[in-house]
C-alpha cells in the first residue's frame, strides 16, 4: 500500500491518525514538527503527507511550501489538518500548494476517504 | 478719543463723520446761495427799476419837449395839456431814481445832477407855456434846445452809470458764486476721500481676519486640527476668533481621545481574535482526539460489545456533538461580533444566498423529513453585505426551522423586497414559540421551554449569532410565532442603492459559491 508521512506536534492526535492510516493498511512514517516532516519526506520519499497546520516550529504551511519548493519532492500530495477553520486559512493552504484541507475536529473515517480520494487521483 | 474697538463703534463714528460733512456742505450752501440771492435782490429791487425810471424820465421830458414845441407852432390847448402831464410824470420819476439809487453815493450824485437840470429845462419850457404862440424868438428857441441836450446828456451818463453799476454787480455775484460751488465741491471732495479712507480701512480690518479664520475653518475641515486663528481685529471678530480657537481645541482634544479609543478598540479587537484563534486550537484539539478515539471504539466494539454498552457510547457521541456544537458557535459568535465596526461590505445577491442555503440543508431536511420551498422574486435581490455572515445567518433560520418542524411538514423560504429592504422570510409549521418568552429570544444561550420538554437540541446561540449578522449589516430581525402552529421569522436587510443593482445586473455580484 502507499507509505505516509504523519506530522502532528499533539501525540494523541498523531496516534489517531497513524492507527487509522495503518487500519486503512498504509505504512506510516509519524514525525512531530514541520521539520521532522520535511526531514522525513527527503529520507522516505513517501505517497503523501499528513500534515497539522499549528506546530512549534515549522507549520504545516511551511513545510508544505519547503516540499513544493524542493524539485524532488514537489509531487508529494499533501493533505493539512487544521483547528482553525476561518475562510483565510483554507485560502491559504490551498496557495501553498496542499490538494486537501481537513478541519479538525475530523472523523478518522473521513479523513481516511480523503486519503483515499488524494492517493487515488496522484496515481499512487 | 478712545481707540473705537469694535465694529459697531466704527461704523457709527463713520456715519458721524457722514453727517458731520453733509452738515457743513449744506452749511456752506446756503450761506453762498443766500449771499447770491441778496446780490440778486439788489440788482433785482435797486438798479434794474432804476434803469427803466430813468429811461421812463428821458421819455417823458422828450415828450414834454414836443408837445411844448407843437403848442408854440399850432397854439393849440391840447399839446400844453401833454406838456403838463408829461412834465408831471417826469417828476414822478426823478423822486424814484433818488429813492432808488440813495444808497449808491456816486449814482445819487448823477441822480441830483440830472434832477438839477430837469428844472433848469422845466423853468424854461414853462416860460415858453406861458407865452403866446408866434411870439417867441428863435434866439430864445436855441436857447431851449441847449437846455434840453445838457439834460440829455445827464441822462445818458446816469444810465451808463446804472448799467456799470448792473455788470459790476453781475460779475460779483458770478464770482461769489463760482467760490461757492468750488468750496461746496472742495470740501465734498475732502469729505468723500476721508470718508473712503476710512471705510477701506474699517472693511479691510473686518475682512482681513474674518478671511484668515476661513483659512483657519478650511485648515480644520481639511484635518489639520492644529491651526488655530489669530486673535486680532474689531472686539467681535477677536469674539468670534477666540470661539473658533476653543471649538477647535475641543475638536482636537476630542480627535485624540477618539484616535486613542480606537487603537485600544483595534487592540482588544486583535487580542480577541488572538485568544479565538488560541481557544479554537486549544478546545478542537482535545476534541479531536474525544471524537476521533470514540469512533474507533465503536467502530471496534461494533460487534461485540452489548447494547447496554453502545447506547452508553451513543449517549458520549452525541455530547462530544452538542459541545462540538458549542464551540463552534461561540468561535462564530464571538468572529461575528468583532466585525460589529466594519464598515467595508461586497455587494451580495440574496437570491444566490437563499439558494445555496436551500440546497445546503436538503440532507438535514430529508434525515428530518422536512420538505424545504425556496422561492425569489426572478431577478437581483443586491444588498452591501458579507455573503459568509449573511448565508451563516439563513441557515441557522433554515436549520432552525427544521429543526423544530414535524415530520412531513414544509419549511418556506422566500425571498422577496419591500420598501427598499430586501426581505428573507422563514415559514415553518412546528411547535412555535411560548408568547411570554418572544421577548427574551435571542439572548445568549437561551433556549424556549417547549424545545428543552421536547428534548430537541441546541446551543441557545444560533439566533443570537443571527441577531448579530443582522445588526452588523443594519438591518432587523421580526419573529411571529404563536406556539404549537408555528414561526415565521424575517430577516430584513437594506437593499443596496440603485447604481449597486446595475453594477450586480452586469453579472458582477459576489455569491457564496
Amino acid at each position: 500500500m502507499a507509505k505516509i508521512v504523519v506530522a502532528d506536534d499533539d501525540a494523541d492526535i498523531r496516534d489517531l491518525v497513524v492507527f487509522k492510516l495503518q487500519q486503512s493498511g498504509h505504512e506510516v512514517v509519524p514525525v512531530g514538527d514541520g521539520a521532522a516532516a520535511v526531514e522525513a519526506c527527503r529520507k522516505e520519499v513517501p505517497d503523501l503527507a499528513v500534515l497539522d497546520v499549528m506546530m512549534p516550529g515549522m507549520s504545516g504551511f511551511d513545510a508544505c511550501r519547503e516540499l513544493r519548493a524542493d524539485p524532488a519532492l514537489a509531487g508529494i500530495p499533501v493533505i493539512l489538518l487544521t483547528a482553525r477553520a476561518q475562510e483565510t486559512d483554507i485560502e491559504q493552504g490551498f496557495n501553498v500548494g496542499a490538494d486537501d484541507y481537513v478541519v479538525k475536529p475530523f472523523s478518522p473515517r473521513e479523513l481516511a476517504s480523503r486519503v483515499a480520494a488524494v492517493l487515488q487521483r496522484s496515481g499512487a | 478719543m478712545r481707540r473705537a474697538d469694535s465694529i459697531r463703534d466704527q461704523v457709527i463714528m463713520l456715519m458721524l463723520g457722514m453727517v458731520l460733512l453733509v452738515t457743513v456742505v449744506a452749511g456752506g450752501g446756503a450761506v453762498g446761495v443766500t449771499s447770491l440771492s441778496d446780490d440778486v435782490g439788489v440788482l433785482v429791487d435797486d438798479y434794474r427799476p432804476a434803469a427803466y425810471s430813468n429811461i421812463a424820465m428821458r421819455n417823458d421830458v422828450a415828450v414834454a419837449q414836443s408837445a411844448v414845441r407843437g403848442w408854440l407852432l399850432s397854439g393849440d390847448d391840447q399839446f400844453l395839456e401833454k406838456y403838463q402831464q408829461s412834465l408831471q410824470e417826469s417828476q414822478v420819476e426823478l423822486r424814484h431814481l433818488e429813492i432808488l439809487l440813495e444808497d449808491d453815493a456816486a449814482l445819487a450824485g448823477l441822480v441830483q445832477e440830472q434832477t438839477r437840470l430837469v428844472a433848469d429845462w422845466a423853468s424854461y419850457t414853462e416860460g415858453l407855456a406861458r407865452s403866446e404862440p408866434g411870439a417867441v424868438s428863435t434866439a430864445y428857441l436855441l436857447d431851449g434846445d441847449v437846455t434840453f441836450e445838457r439834460l440829455t446828456d445827464a441822462n445818458d451818463a446816469l444810465s451808463e452809470g446804472i448799467n456799470a453799476a448792473i455788470n459790476a454787480r453781475g460779475d460779483q455775484s458770478s464770482a461769489r458764486a463760482r467760490a461757492v460751488i468750488a468750496v461746496v465741491a472742495l470740501v465734498s471732495l475732502l469729505g468723500l476721500a476721508v470718508t473712503g479712507v476710512l471705510g477701506v480701512r474699517m472693511v479691510r480690518r473686518v475682512n482681513e481676519p474674518l478671511r484668515e479664520m476661513e483659512d483657519v475653518v478650511e485648515q480644520l475641515a481639511s484635518g489639520n486640527l492644529a491651526a488655530r486663528a489669530p486673535v486680532d481685529g474689531p472686539r467681535e471678530i477677536r469674539g468670534v476668533a477666540s470661539a473658533l480657537n476653543t471649538l477647535a481645541e475641543e475638536n482636537q482634544r476630542s480627535r485624540e481621545l477618539e484616535e486613542r479609543v480606537v487603537s485600544q478598540l483595534k487592540a482588544l479587537d486583535k487580542a480577541k481574535d488572538e485568544f479565538v484563534s488560541t481557544v479554537s486550537h486549544e478546545l478542537r484539539t482535545p476534541l479531536t482526539s474525544i471524537a476521533g478515539y470514540l469512533e474507533l471504539l465503536e467502530d471496534d466494539f461494533a460487534d461485540v460489545a452489548e447494547p447496554r454498552q453502545m447506547q452508553m457510547l451513543a449517549v458520549v457521541r452525541r455530547n462530544v456533538g452538542r459541545l462540538r456544537n458549542l464551540i463552534e458557535d461561540l468561535l462564530t459568535l464571538s468572529r461575528v461580533e468583532s466585525d460589529a465596526f466594519r464598515t467595508t461590505f461586497d455587494l451580495v445577491d440574496m437570491g444566490h444566498l437563499t439558494s445555496d442555503v436551500a440546497h445546503d440543508v436538503a440532507a438535514i431536511a430529508a434525515r428530518a423529513g422536512v420538505k424545504v420551498r425556496e422561492s425569489n422574486p426572478g431577478h437581483p435581490v443586491v444588498v452591501n453585505g458579507d455573503a459568509g455572515q449573511l448565508s451563516r445567518a439563513m441557515l441557522n433560520l433554515v436549520t432552525n426551522a427544521i429543526k423544530f418542524s414535524p415530520s412531513g411538514s414544509q419549511v418556506l423560504i422566500r425571498l422577496s423586497e419591500f420598501d427598499g429592504q430586501a426581505v428573507v422570510s422563514v415559514v415553518d409549521h412546528g411547535i412555535g414559540i411560548p408568547a411570554a418568552e418572544l421577548a427574551t429570544l435571542g439572548s445568549r444561550f437561551f433556549r424556549a421551554s417547549n424545545a428543552v420538554e421536547a428534548e430537541i437540541g441546541g446551543t441557545g446561540l444560533g439566533l443570537r449569532i443571527v441577531q448579530t449578522i443582522v445588526d452588523n449589516h443594519g438591518g432587523r430581525l421580526d419573529i411571529d410565532s404563536t406556539e404549537g402552529l408555528g414561526t415565521t421569522v424575517r430577516l430584513v436587510v437594506p437593499l443596496a442603492g440603485d447604481q449597486a443593482h446595475r453594477n450586480i445586473s452586469a453579472e458582477s455580484a459576489i455569491t457564496s459559491r
